[in-house]
């Protein structure tokens, strides 16, 4: 119903109300003062219910010509000259457009309340999304950089090592082919790790930041990335403890696996050959939590803050060998634990080796 | 003599692939066959009778999977998918389909030569029928005897639930190879896979490997392939 038609119908409504009132009133001998104030009290409704001026100034018309037509003698006629008359009237309209003033100020404030909280509600949606996208563009830079630049070292070696053997020909020593053969080896396992962090980030929804779920046996997946891991050429002796009971975890299987390895491959790189390696699995009441802990020599302090980071290695110079900076395989860890709603920390005593801990929620 | 070698066909569109593969079959004794596409691999299958197939999923004119179809339509040839880690549901479905097992992109030369030899004594026990035969399975120390129903392991006998009982038998039947969370549901339970028999599937795995593991966080028989299946090692080749 369009808004006139809505305040021409309370109007109306009231109107006659009022007037059924007045006229029971006046027939049960009730003062003549009850029809007047009667009608004011409709014209203020009115001015409060309806939009705009008009309708409260029509209803104080009709009230004080039907209360002089209907309620004032000679009945059912005007009489303009009855005293007190123009008093009544101007106090009727004066109430009516003070009220109708009143609500019209009311509801434009109130409108404009509203305005300005949607505004501000959608300004500060901007904020955010700008906020999100300006951190997802600096990851993906960091990330970027952090890949071209773990890439090329790898590629070198094997570039290198390659033609030195073809061009070496006869003249290389066995030991010495098969030291570059090796190399190669090591290099393209390191690239294929990278290149599957790199997959497994992209199981992450990029709008959510999250990972859909599904329930697992945590052993399983510890064996599984244990036994993976067993199959690559490492030096450590990995142990692995599970508590007794049975522990189901929501988590996307593949991603947690490879943290696993992540973690598994950094302790095997940074612990040194003598080292043991323990996983762990302990349940608490609302997460689960994994470790992987080694005896080596644990982690520069300095590092720590670093270890996290796309492309933030606190030795920038010093990447050309083996100490080529964590790569992205902690960074990547992060962002699968974050998008597990977990958390994931170290705990390093230098010179007795360091402890990866990781949490999952099990809700 | 190379009459007598064993032939495998190597189906993979990426020629270094192809080559190294190539290399490593022939430095083992097998005799390499090569087809860079579907078409190629039909005519290779028909004119030389391949023993053993190793297929790429992502050839440039057929997909991998039809591949398998067709073939399966006309001879039991051991099928090999060779397939990336991260595709997961590739490899399912490749196994559903007929696939006998598959190898994860990269891989190295035992891990091949391990997987073409469970394969080939597969194909040859369906050959002389000898499948379902024996009486006795044993791998390392785990035993299992299919008349008397009894599992044991070092000698001790391992009480297991007639379901636990099946699972381990079934996985005993096609050891070595992975069986799909599918196959081994309709096999047991007669239902298809859904997220509540998955679940049944897991958690009775789960007890078999603490009856039968000595550290079933670390298991040796009942191996775990995440998103795929299960796997009982084969660890008397």
């Amino acid at each position: 119903m369009p808004e006139k038609a809505q305040d021409f119908l309370k109007t109306a409504i009231l109107l006659s109300a009022a007037s059924v009132f007045a006229y029971y009133a006046k027939s049960v001998g009730e003062a003549t003062d009850v029809i007047s104030v009667t009608y004011i009290l409709v014209v203020v409704l009115i001015s409060r219910m309806t939009n705009g001026y008009m309708w409260g100034i029509l209803a104080s018309v009709f009230g004080v010509l039907s209360a002089n037509f209907i309620f004032t003698a000679p009945y059912f006629e005007f009489n303009f000259t009855l005293t007190g008359y123009p008093f009544t009237f101007c106090v009727m309209l004066a109430a009516s457009i003070i009220i109708s003033a009143l609500t019209q100020k009311y509801k434009k404030q109130k409108e404009e309340a509203e305005e300005m909280t949607q505004k501000l509600q959608e300004s500060y949606q901007k904020q955010i999304q700008i906020e999100r996208a300006t951190e997802k563009e600096k990851m993906k830079n960091h990330l970027l950089r952090a890949i071209s630049h773990d890439l090329r070292t790898p590629l070198t070696s094997i570039k290198g090592a390659a033609t030195a053997i073809k061009e070496g020909g006869d003249k290389l020593t066995l030991q010495t082919r098969n030291k570059l053969l090796d190399d190669i080896t090591g290099e393209s396992e390191w690239l294929i790790r990278m290149v599957e962090n790199l997959l497994s980030v992209t199981h992450i929804s990029e709008d959510t930041m999250k990972v859909s779920k599904v329930p697992e046996i945590a052993e399983e997946v510890i064996a599984a990335a244990v036994s993976h891991f067993n199959t690559a050429n490492i030096r450590q002796s990995i142990t692995v403890e599970v508590p007794d009971e049975l522990i189901i975890v929501p988590m996307d299987a593949m991603l947690i696996h490879q943290v696993l390895l992540n973690l598994l491959d950094n302790a095997s790189k940074h612990s040194g050959d003598s080292s043991e390696i323990k996983v762990s699995l302990t349940a608490g009441n609302d997460c689960v939590t994994f470790s992987v802990r080694d005896n080596g020599r644990g982690i520069p302090e300095e590092e720590i803050p670093y270890l996290f980071e796309y492309g933030e290695t606190k030795n920038q110079t010093n990447t050309v060998d083996t100490n080529r900076g964590f790569g992205i395989g902690l960074p990547t860890c992060k962002t699968i634990i974050m998008a597990h709603e977990g958390e994931i920390w170290v705990q390093n005593e230098p010179g007795k080796g360091s402890c990866f801990r990781f949490s999952l929620p099990l809700e | 003599m190379s009459n007598n070698k064993t032939k495998v066909l190597i189906v993979e569109d990426e020629k270094p692939i192809r080559n190294f593969i190539s290399t490593i079959l022939t430095t083992n004794g097998y005799k390499a066959l090569t087809a860079k596409n579907g078409e190629e691999a039909f005519t290779m299958i028909n004119s030389h009778m391949p023993e053993v197939i190793l297929l790429d999923l992502g050839l440039p004119d057929i997909d991998g999977i039809r591949v398998i179809e067709q073939v399966r339509e006309r001879s039991s040839i051991p099928i090999i998918v060779i397939s990336a880690r991260t595709f997961e549901r590739e490899k399912v479905e490749a196994l559903d389909i007929g696939a006998d097992d598959y190898i994860t992109k990269p891989f190295g030369s035992s891990e091949l030569m391990a997987r073409i030899r469970t394969a080939l004594r597969h194909s040859h026990k369906i050959l002389t029928k000898d499948l379902g035969g024996r009486t006795v399975f044993s791998t390392n120390n785990l035993k299992i005897d299919f008349e008397s129903r009894r599992v044991t392991v070092e000698g001790r006998e391992v009480h297991l639930t007639q379901i636990e009982y099946r699972l381990l038998a079934i996985l005993a039947k096609y050891v070595g190879r992975v069986l799909t969370y599918d196959f081994i549901i309709q096999n047991i339970w007669g239902t298809t896979s859904d997220r509540n028999s998955q679940q049944l599937l897991r958690v009775n795995m789960a007890n078999i490997r603490r009856k039968i593991e000595k550290n079933p966080g670390s298991p040796k028989y009942l191996l775990t392939e995440i998103g795929v299946g299960y796997r009982l090692a084969d660890l008397d080749e």
